[in-house]
């Protein structure tokens, strides 16, 4: 656990300006900005009211949390690039990942620089989205564009923030599994104000399965052909706000049904994206859906270059990529994974591409952040941690890898998933990514 | 002496008198010593260590004494740096904290510490300490004598906090009074607060801005203990004239408009009602009240609007700030009573501004996504008053856009709304189309369970899938997973690695961490001393013994040591024993190097049948082996056979000469049947079930003498001559659960034999009554709840026979174990359901009667409910009385998963034709006549099931025309309308006429002026 100092130069504000309401929203990167402009976007909001329902949604989710434990407010991300604004959080739980995109039909301005940048959403500013009226002209601008009297003073409003990692955490997973989701149904905007009518009261505390009955979407405790899995669905109460305002929903899953999302399209070039992880009690920071491909360790300089040229790109599609540069296409996917590990790419289910964003590029973070990662590392620092048994049909190898106190039979193979005596295996079997033990047997011996 | 010798004398032999002079003659250079001191002195002293307080008497004794533990705070205090101080282990001791009588003078000694110490991270400290515990705070008085001696900055929070608490801090020191119960004690301490113009002026005022404890600080007064919180107090202190009105007020509602607690946000609206203001004084805070709009919390939004509503006809009143803040507020979901407010005062803002109309008519519609139906209703009647005003108040372009919205809108219209906006609705679907599309739903009689490929079983491959199949099966306990298990360890058992109990053992470390690290031998020893009569005992310590039995090399038969008869805190299910057996037979047979036969009653077909053909061929197999069938595992098997697959049957019936058993041929015979004659069934005499002599003595004598008890050992199993008579009653309670078999009479007098078990319920008013002298208005409360009884008539005590699979529940378990029986149930529904895939019905009664006595349950009885209720989902026959009776509880059911479930297993049931509507009408009828669930639950479950399918409407139509008859008349229930209007939504979409039987009803019931409108609409169809 560590703290990290968020110090903005003036706290976000919706002013009232002769030329109309500006939405001052500060931002305080973690990287520092390369151009010398303080600013990344400087312009209007198309439909300003909408805009003003989804970053209140999106408030919303900073400041909920499904399991007991005391909430953690976070300032959500900004990035900005390639015509769009992307601003992302997660609840305090770190279950809920949100999405609003900005994209150009949305936004009449500038973009003086792209970047990725935390920008401040305080308690005065939130509640003042609520006065944003349907025609009224509203001016964003992420980050600052000229000196304020505050800042000429040098008044910085800092706060204190514990475990931003979580939140690098998440994004590396929330990621993963957005790139495997497939596109499960579409709903109309009555279909979508349906959904959360249909969710069963209460907290949800097993797994519904959201099905169509009719043209009625509901929610059904029983999983069927064609229905998606969504796990502690009374989360998707935090979209009652926007689904009236929606034009279509489309719902996506993966297809082991371990996360599944919701992509609001609100018209006008904004979308809303929830991404829901498979339990209440599971963070997205807490899976381990990225382990396989972070396991073997590419060189430092392969990760450095994918970054340089990502960077340039800002959106690419991965298979497409690999076509155009004629590389192997796992070798694509394990560079997207060191990098996503860092935290530095994220994903668009509708066009279908990563995004990248302009966060520190620190590769030590893809160990730090990934403990089953680096304790599989450790057992083969380890003179005797994993021991070959030998290797049976289809190169299936058998090895006995040291545990607490025990050792446990573990099976790696290319033909079939990996399984393991320990504990976690026979809890998830596999289903919350592979533990340090097959881990290490796979670094040894895959 | 040195100084540290000095220092260590004091604290070992003196007191804080000696300690604080010679602190305060410390120099610079004796700081650093002394604090490490302090510190060695408290890992020494601050321990407990087991000491012998009398001759053989020992006990763990604190070792630092109370001065002691003084004494090195007070150290600390004058020589600990910031980083010392900062230690969670360093805290404010809880005496010194002007808490009541201080004989020993330390809080004076700490004030004097602090002055000659002067530390420079109190402040901090203070704080920290405040943050980790809101009750840790120092008292206000000392925090401002702290800031009088100049010993820290006034600081906000910190003092909030202190200010906050101050009335506990009074509750604390009425024990310094002779009585504790102080007259006038509020009247006190209202005189202090008002003689204290800097609390009064400065640090009172600050309660509004940061959260606290304010809203749960009290004490009382007088000898009636009169509570006396800060909300009693502030509007005294308002009234005196000691805090401005204005500011209070103000400050209230910029307090609410704050992310704080939600009993904190409950406390400062609490205290602007409670100061009653005047409408001029709402007036001149309507921009704050409207600010309040924008909170998440709709607590807040209904305070804010409740406080409004009287506003808004006032010419002075902001309406254009009010309609930005209602075009957010209408998409709200969580919003209710709000809503209906709102509505109320723009249904006076049109009267009063008809300009508005397109605003409002916006608003209306958007508000009909709401999933409330008053809400709805609130919406619908403005948008009845704009679109149907004689002048028109929209033009035609709006008028249009509106109705076009409202069509869109018109499937997630409430009947109430719909028939409101009726006009403006898009034209329904011809009649003829409407009867095109409508189905007639008839159950169906026959099942047929699916033996194919598709639902073929595979058997464990390899050694290894065994090996990670144990740990699912350790983890999960799935029966299916289990049954595969069991078939596993016996088909590869001679294919097992020669190290195979060493990659056992991550899982046997499960049992003990302290196995961990230990070798073979060691682990062996253990668990050859195992105890196995653990508190719980069910299935999943069955298997575990099977485990270590594997572990052991089947050297030790370890299964029948597991205790399953009824404990103090324990009642494992009944037929927990007969699987015992099982096991135990399977446990015995491993024994023997090489592959095993397997179990017969290991499902072939999923979920849990065993195909005929299967059966035969397994008793084949054990005859060509020259094993004699366990009886307790041929009675699971032909629970689970599937012998209404006729083609499988068939099939397997071809094969039964080649089985030489005579009597069991003859009974597989009779029972693989397409239609077996009841005049076949044998005339069967009782085996002799004289016990050995020893063991009756033994039994007898141990009842007599306690001590005696001990570990029985295991029942042996009955040969398979002496089972046959059982065998043919489980055969034929199978194939005829509920049909009279007197050819079976000569074998026991006991339900399930020769009559079938047909329990009988009802309901019973049952009341409470206790006394709460205390409480002068209601110094006596009666609570009356119904309770649902499974009555069965008195059965003769002991169960012929433990193989009489059916029967094993007749007799109800001791009441003193009763909770703990329903704990066994909920734990093993899984197993229990697995055995009886045909005839579940004693099971669904057991349960019944223990998990849905009354309508609040406690989560053991939800969760076997609910795993019941998922049984309904599987195909099966017909729904029988208690399925359909489990099925109408669940529709019913208090909780909302429960509901859910039922629901499925409704809509499930209708494709499968299990259904029978009208047996599912009569129930629900029962419960909803006598009140045993309310008619809500049923009318917001059946909402759901509308319009899903032609069939699902018919099977609906006919339960209610069933259930609207059952229900009363004179005194209708409440909600009976909205099963009228859910009545009319089917009949309309079915188009069948309405029966005599209902109409009669309906017409009863209009004269109810509840249900007048409901119930002539139908009737005039």
């Amino acid at each position: 656990m560590s703290d990290f100092a968020y110090a903005y130069a003036r706290p976000s504000a919706l002013e009232a300006r002769p030329e109309g309401n500006s939405l001052l929203l500060s931002a305080f990167a973690e990287e520092a900005v390369e151009s010398d402009a303080s600013c990344f976007f400087w312009g209007r909001l198309r439909n300003s009211w909408l805009a003003a329902r989804g970053l209140s949604t999106l408030a919303k989710v900073v400041a909920s949390r499904f399991v007991p434990q005391s909430a953690a407010l976070r300032d959500p991300i900004v990035t900005a690039g390639a015509g769009l604004l992307r601003f992302e959080a997660f609840s305090s739980c770190n279950g809920v990942y949100a999405r609003l995109d900005l994209g150009p039909d949305a936004l009449d301005g500038e973009f003086l620089s792209s970047g990725t940048t935390n920008v401040d959403f305080n308690e005065p500013m939130v509640n003042a989205l609520a006065r944003i009226s349907r025609t009224e002209p509203v001016l964003l601008s992420v980050g600052e564009k000229e000196v304020v009297l505050e800042r000429a003073e040098g008044r910085v409003t800092e706060r204190k923030v514990a475990l931003p990692e979580r939140w690098i955490k998440g994004l590396t997973a929330v990621q993963a599994y957005l790139a495997l989701m497939e596109e499960k149904m579409r709903l109309t905007r009555v279909q979508a104000v349906q959904l959360v009518q249909g969710l069963p009261a209460g907290a949800a505390k097993a797994d519904v399965f959201l099905v169509l009955r009719g043209p009625r979407p509901s929610f059904s405790p029983v999983a069927t052909a064609g229905s998606v899995r969504v796990g502690g669905a009374h989360r998707l109460r935090l979209l009652e706000g926007l689904l009236p305002l929606c034009e279509a929903l489309r719902v996506y899953a993966t297809p082991d049904g371990q996360a599944s999302a919701f992509v609001l399209e609100l018209g006008g070039g904004q979308q809303f994206v929830l991404a829901l992880s498979a339990d209440v009690w599971r963070g997205f920071s807490g899976e381990g859906n990225q382990l396989d491909a972070l396991m073997e360790e590419l060189p430092t300089e392969w990760i450095a270059g994918a970054n340089n040229l990502f960077r340039g790109n800002e959106t690419f599609n991965p298979t497409l990529f690999a076509h155009e540069n004629g590389l192997d296409p796992a070798t694509v996917d394990k560079l997207c994974a060191s990098l996503s590990a860092m935290g530095l790419l994220g994903f668009d289910l509708v066009d279908n591409h990563y995004f990248y964003r302009r966060l520190p590029f620190k590769t030590q973070r893809i160990l730090s952040l990934n403990p089953r990662l680096k304790n599989a590392r450790a057992l083969l620092a380890a003179a005797d941690g994993v021991q070959l048994v030998g290797v049976g049909e289809n190169g299936r190898t058998q090895a006995q890898v040291r545990g607490s106190g025990v050792w446990h039979t573990v099976l790696v193979g290319v033909s079939q998933p990996p399984q393991c005596t320990c504990t976690w295996f026979s809890e998830h079997q596999g289903q919350r990514g592979p533990c340090k033990h097959i881990l290490a047997a796979q670094l040894q011996f895959a | 002496m040195t100084t540290v010798e000095t220092f260590e004398h004091i604290i070992r032999h003196q007191s804080g008198r000696e300690l604080v002079p010679f602190l305060s003659t410390l120099g610079k250079s004796d700081i650093v010593p002394v604090r490490q001191k302090t510190k060695s002195l408290l890992r020494e002293l601050d321990r407990y260590v087991h000491t012998e307080v009398k001759p053989g008497q020992w006990e763990y004794r604190h070792q630092i004494t109370h001065e002691q533990q003084m004494m090195l705070f007070l150290s600390g205090l004058a020589t600990y740096s910031r980083k010392e101080a900062q230690a969670r282990s360093f805290l404010l001791p809880w005496t010194l904290s002007d808490r009541g009588p201080d004989p020993q003078g330390h809080q004076q000694q700490f004030m004097a510490v602090l002055e000659l110490a002067r530390p420079e991270w109190l402040q901090e400290w203070l704080i920290r300490l405040t943050r980790a515990n809101q009750w840790a705070v120092i008292s206000y008085k000392q925090l401002r004598e702290l800031e009088d001696r100049g010993l820290l900055a006034h600081d906000p929070w910190l003092f909030t906090q202190s200010v906050a608490h101050q009335l506990t801090r009074y509750n604390w020191l009425r024990n310094q009074h002779k009585k504790s119960d102080i007259e006038d004690y509020d009247q006190q301490i209202l005189r202090q607060l008002q003689n204290d113009t800097t609390l009064l002026e400065r640090d009172l005022l600050q309660v509004f801005d940061y959260d606290s404890m304010v809203d749960s600080d009290s004490t009382f007064s007088g000898k009636d203990r009169e509570l006396v919180n800060w909300l009693t107090l502030l509007p005294q202190l308002v009234a005196s004239g000691h805090l401005s009105r204005p500011e209070v007020l103000t400050r209230c509602l910029l307090a609410l408009r704050r992310d704080f607690r939600r009993p904190l946000l409950t406390w400062f609206k609490n205290l602007f009602l409670a100061l009653q203001p005047t409408p001029e004084e709402r007036s001149a805070r309507q921009t704050q009240l409207i600010d309040l709009l924008a909170h998440p919390l709709p607590l807040v939004i209904n305070f804010a609007l409740d406080q409004l509503k009287e506003l808004w006809t006032q010419p002075e009143f902001d309406t254009a700030s009010l309609l930005l803040y209602a075009d957010a507020l209408v998409i709200r979901q969580d919003l209710k009573t709000g809503l209906r407010t709102l509505f109320g005062g723009l249904e006076k803002l049109l009267k009063q501004h008809p300009t508005l109309a397109a605003t409002l008519s916006r608003l209306s519609t958007t508000a009909l996504t709401n999933a409330d139906a008053s809400v709805q209703e609130r919406a619908g009647k403005l948008l009845k008053a704009i679109l149907g005003a004689k002048k028109p108040l929209l033009t035609t372009e709006e008028a249009a856009e509106t109705t076009d919205t409202i069509g869109l809108y018109a499937d997630l219209l409430t009947p109430a709304t719909r028939t409101l906006l009726a006009p403006f609705l898009p034209a329904l679907p011809a009649t003829e189309d409407v009867v095109l599309q409508a189905a007639v739903y008839t159950p169906t009689s026959n099942f047929t369970p699916d033996i194919s490929e598709a639902t073929a079983i595979v058997p464990v491959r390899d050694w290894h899938e065994l090996l990670f199949l144990t740990g699912e099966v350790l983890q999960h306990n799935d029966p299916a997973s289990v049954e595969r298990w069991l078939d596993g360890l016996g088909h590869l058992r001679g294919h097992y690695p020669t190290d195979y109990a060493h990659q056992l053992r991550p899982y046997l470390v499960r049992f003990s961490s302290d196995l961990k690290n230990k070798t073979d031998d060691e682990i062996q020893e253990y668990f050859r001393v195992y105890n196995f009569n653990g508190i719980r005992q069910g299935r999943r310590e069955l298997l575990s013994a099977l485990l270590i039995s594997w572990f052991q090399g089947f050297s030790h038969n370890n299964v029948p040591l597991v205790m399953l008869k009824p404990q103090q805190y324990s009642a494992p299910d009944p037929l927990l024993r007969v699987e015992q057996a099982r096991l135990a037979e399977l446990e015995r047979r491993l024994q023997t190097e090489g592959p095993t036969l397997p179990l017969l009653s290991t499902p072939s077909h999923a979920p849990y049948w065993v195909a005929p053909t299967v059966l035969v061929q397994r008793l084949l197999a054990y005859q060509s082996a020259g094993i004699e069938p366990a009886t307790a595992d041929l009675a699971m098997t032909l629970a689970r056979t599937a012998v209404t697959a006729p083609d499988d049957a068939a099939a397997a019936r071809l094969l039964l000469p080649q089985l030489q058993h005579p009597e069991l041929r003859a009974l597989l015979e009779w029972y693989l049947a397409p239609h077996p004659a009841l005049s076949a069934l044998p005339l069967p005499t009782p085996p002799t079930t004289d016990k050995p002599v020893a063991r009756e003595f033994t039994e007898r004598l141990s009842k007599l003498i306690p001590f005696l008890k001990r570990t029985p050992t295991p029942e042996a199993p009955l040969a398979l001559a002496d089972a046959l008579p059982w065998l043919w009653v489980v055969a034929a309670r199978t194939r005829f659960p509920y049909q009279e078999l007197p050819e079976l009479a000569a074998l026991a007098n006991y339900p399930g034999v020769a009559k079938p078990w047909l329990p009988e319920w009802h309901f019973e008013q049952k009341t409470h009554t206790y006394k709460q002298s205390w409480n002068k208005q209601q110094p006596e409360i009666t609570n009356t709840w119904q309770e649902l009884t499974v009555h069965t008539p008195p059965v003769p005590r002991g169960l012929p026979s433990s193989l009489l699979l059916y029967s094993h529940y007749v007799q109800p378990p001791k009441s003193t174990t009763d909770w703990y029986s329903v704990l066994s149930l909920q734990v093993e529904l899984p197993f229990l359901l697995s055995l009886f895939p045909l005839n579940p019905d004693p099971l669904y009664w057991h349960l019944i009667r223990f998990s849905c006595r009354t309508d609040e349950s406690d989560s053991t009885d939800r969760e076997a409910v609910q795993t019941a209720l998922h049984s309904l989902l599987a195909p099966g026959p017909v729904f029988s009385e208690p399925a359909t009776l489990l099925l109408a509880i669940g529709l019913t059911h208090a909780t909302p998963a429960g509901r859910a479930i039922a629901l499925e297993a409704l809509l499930a049931s209708v494709d499968a034709g299990r259904l029978v509507p009208e047996v599912l009408g009569q129930m629900l009828g029962k419960l909803l006549y006598a009140g045993f669930v309310p008619v809500q639950r049923l009318s917001d479950t059946l909402a759901q099931a509308r319009a899903i399918s032609p069939l699902v409407d018919d099977a609906v139509r006919q339960l209610l025309e069933t259930l609207l008859p059952l229900l009363p008349t004179a005194a209708p229930l409440r909600n009976t309308r909205k099963l009228i209007e859910a009545y009319a939504d089917v009949q309309s979409r079915t188009s069948q006429p309405v029966p005599a039987a209902v109409a009669q009803q309906l017409h009863a019931w209009s004269q109810s002026a509840a249900l007048k409108k409901a119930a002539s609409s139908l009737l005039a169809v």
